[in-house]
């Protein structure tokens, strides 16, 4: 028993230590002098950081990020959580398929997804830009907001709301003062959710863009150039990105009482 | 002496004349359908003020459905629904003077106790020290003293219960409609909860209309019972005159135990079972003959002693079950029907023992004759 279970543990920090080693030597590389990504550390610097902030394209493309990312957060929860609301009042055949159909697009691979809409757009001839991004990526985020809303639905206490309207609350009253409050840890769980695969989607971003940029297709551009620290240092910042929106997100998520 | 809720209605003591002559709920050709399927057929049903109703019947017959078109949760299909003679067949739950206990409660668990009380008060923008008044006596009529700022999640199942009917309460309803009150509650809460619900019914003089597929239930609470079949209103009357005279099998199966002997009626003569005929008026067919277990007597011997208006069954006992305060006593008669009969003679339980032949016999006015349709 008790052997089983250092073996146990042991095997549990073998696999965290294989997850975490990579984005440890990430971190490590941003602040070394090395102009190549290999050992031994020659020294501590901080030029790597000076030189991203310098390039022309990095404020711009953060900003892009920002706003795509934030947008598709918000309108994705939004229509997301009325389509897991309206199809929770179906009957279960039809509130099944209904989800089945919004969650298709996420089955497709990101490259058919990406000229399918690239080619959508072209044809209502549209012009490719933020707007089109923000689109695009409400296509694939829309439906895990739908399934995740609607899985809390399925265990939801209807008589709760019902109990709101009869103590004189009018649909609108009730959703925001007994259903939202309820349901409000899964909604904001799928906004994060909405928001992480935002912002770190590359494939379908680059198709529905046009001329701009985000911190992915940015970082892709100096890739192609050679691998230099400074892609060390815009992962480590979108790492933190995702870190920070994951730890907004909990604290906001915390059940009173 | 007690609380100072009251409800929108005068007290309970009128005479069936006056309440019959102003009912507070009228419900007049309500029915609902689903589609093809009939949930509830058009019926009429009159509620009086501080009346207890049941409405009671076997699960899917109805009930919730007919509760819920008198909450407003749920449009008729067709009729008129009237409370308090106003027409509110087509107003929202929100705009009726009644308050509906959920069966599972529906409260809300991101709230206090007070805040759930709490929440149609402010709802109405009373000032402040009125909603605190009135919260307060509501909690004081659900025994909830105390527990004010508990979350209702860190409740039992039977405070829980007694919240949402003080979240009712507190609305000082016309009319207060229950749905299963207490199907959640395991037997012993039950019981408690039936004498609470009792006792705040008593305080407030209020009119209760309440559903339960249990006939205890109904019979314990109920001032007035209404008994469902398959959308239908089948029986309606006092607990005493449902459980003595129920109109039909289904009624007399339902409510209560009951022994069940089919025969024929010809020209006024009954005949049960081959062996049994006596006068009995009305209609030739087909009859069911229904005997409460605890109406017929069990006696030993070969001519025991029965009295002159008696019916009497020849039988051999099949079985002996102590319940505590009465025995019962499975008997099968001749043509080996099982008969149950209770009794809570403990001389008689002494002499009896399986496959003693004995004589099973009633009073004529303690058995019902009821036609088949
Ligand atoms: N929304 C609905 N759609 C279709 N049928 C329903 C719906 N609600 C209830 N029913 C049916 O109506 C009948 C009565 O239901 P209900 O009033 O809940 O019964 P009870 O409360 O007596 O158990 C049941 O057969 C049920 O299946
Ligand atoms: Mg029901």
């Amino acid at each position: 028993m008790r052997r089983g279970g250092i073996l146990w543990h042991g095997f549990a920090g073998l696999v965290l230590l294989f997850m975490l080693t990579p984005l440890f030597i990430l971190v490590l590389f941003c602040f070394s002098r090395n102009a190549l990504l290999s050992f031994p550390i020659a020294g501590f610097t901080l030029d790597w950081f000076r030189k991203l902030f310098e390039h022309p394209q990095f404020w711009p493309s953060l900003r892009n990020s920002l706003i795509i990312t934030v947008t598709v957060g918000v309108v994705s929860t939004v229509a997301g959580t009325m389509a897991a609301l309206a199809t929770a009042r179906l009957r279960r055949a039809w509130s099944i398929s209904l989800t089945l159909l919004v969650t298709l697009p996420v089955m497709l691979p990101p490259l058919m997804l990406g000229v399918a809409l690239l080619s959508y757009f072209a044809s209502i001839g549209m012009r490719l830009g933020l707007p089109t991004v923000i689109m695009s990526h409400l296509v694939f985020t829309q439906p895990f907001v739908v399934a995740i809303v609607a899985a809390r639905m399925a265990s939801f206490d209807h008589a709760a709301v019902e109990s709101a309207r009869d103590l004189g609350a009018s649909r609108l009253r009730a959703f925001f003062n007994v259903t939202l409050p309820i349901i409000r840890p899964s909604v904001i769980g799928a906004a994060l959710i909405a928001m992480a695969l935002s912002l770190d989607d590359f494939v379908v971003t680059l198709f529905t863009i046009g001329g701009g940029s985000t911190l992915p297709i940015f970082m892709w551009g100096m890739l192609r150039k050679g691998v230099d620290p400074t892609i060390n240092v815009i992962a480590v910042l979108l790492m933190l990105l995702s870190i920070g929106i994951s730890l907004v997100g909990l604290r906001a998520t915390r059940y009173r009482g | 002496m007690g609380s100072r809720i009251e409800m929108g209605a005068p007290r309970a003591g009128r005479t069936a004349a006056v309440r019959a002559a102003s009912p507070l709920v009228l419900l007049a050709g309500v029915g609902k359908s689903y589609g093809a399927m009939t949930a509830v057929e058009p019926l009429d049903l009159a509620v009086g003020h501080g009346e207890f109703l049941a409405i009671l019947g076997p699960s899917g017959c109805g009930k919730t459905t007919l509760l819920k078109m008198i909450g407003g949760f749920l449009a008729p299909s067709t009729g008129t629904i009237r409370i308090g003679g106003a027409d509110v067949t087509r107003l929202g739950p929100e705009r009726r003077p009644t308050n509906m206990v959920f069966q599972g409660y529906g409260l809300f668990p991101h709230m206090t106790v007070a805040q759930n009380v709490a929440y149609g008060l402010r709802l109405q923008k009373r000032p402040a020290g009125e909603v605190a008044e009135r919260v307060a006596e509501a909690l004081r009529l659900g025994a909830l003293e105390g527990f004010d700022a508990r979350p209702v999640t860190a409740l039992s199942g039977g405070q829980q219960q007694r919240v949402a009917v003080a979240r009712a309460l507190v609305m000082r309803p016309k009319v207060l409609l229950l749905d299963e009150p207490l199907a959640a509650l395991d037997l012993k809460l039950r019981k408690a909860m039936q004498e609470e619900l009792r006792r705040i019914h008593r305080s407030i003089g209020g009119t209760f209309i309440f559903v339960t597929h249990d006939q205890e239930e109904a019979m314990g609470l109920a001032s007035r019972i209404v008994v469902m079949e398959r959308g239908c209103i089948v029986q309606d009357g006092t607990p005493e005159e449902i459980y003595a005279e129920p109109k039909t099998r289904f009624v007399s199966g339902f409510i209560g135990e009951a022994n069940m002997l089919p025969g024929r009626r010809e020209r006024g003569l009954v005949r049960v079972n081959g062996s049994l005929c006596f006068p009995d008026p009305g209609p030739d067919g087909p009859i069911t003959l229904m005997l409460r277990p605890e109406a017929a007597r069990v006696a030993t011997g070969e001519s025991p002693v029965v009295g002159i208006d008696s019916l009497a069954l020849r039988g051999q006992v099949r079985d002996i079950v102590f319940l505590g305060a009465v025995t019962r006593y499975a008997i099968a008669i001749e043509g080996g029907t099982l008969l149950h009969v209770t009794d809570s003679d403990s001389e008689l339980r002494r002499r009896l023992e399986v496959g003693v032949p004995v004589t099973v016999h009633w009073p004529q006015r303690s058995h019902r004759v009821i036609a088949e349709a």
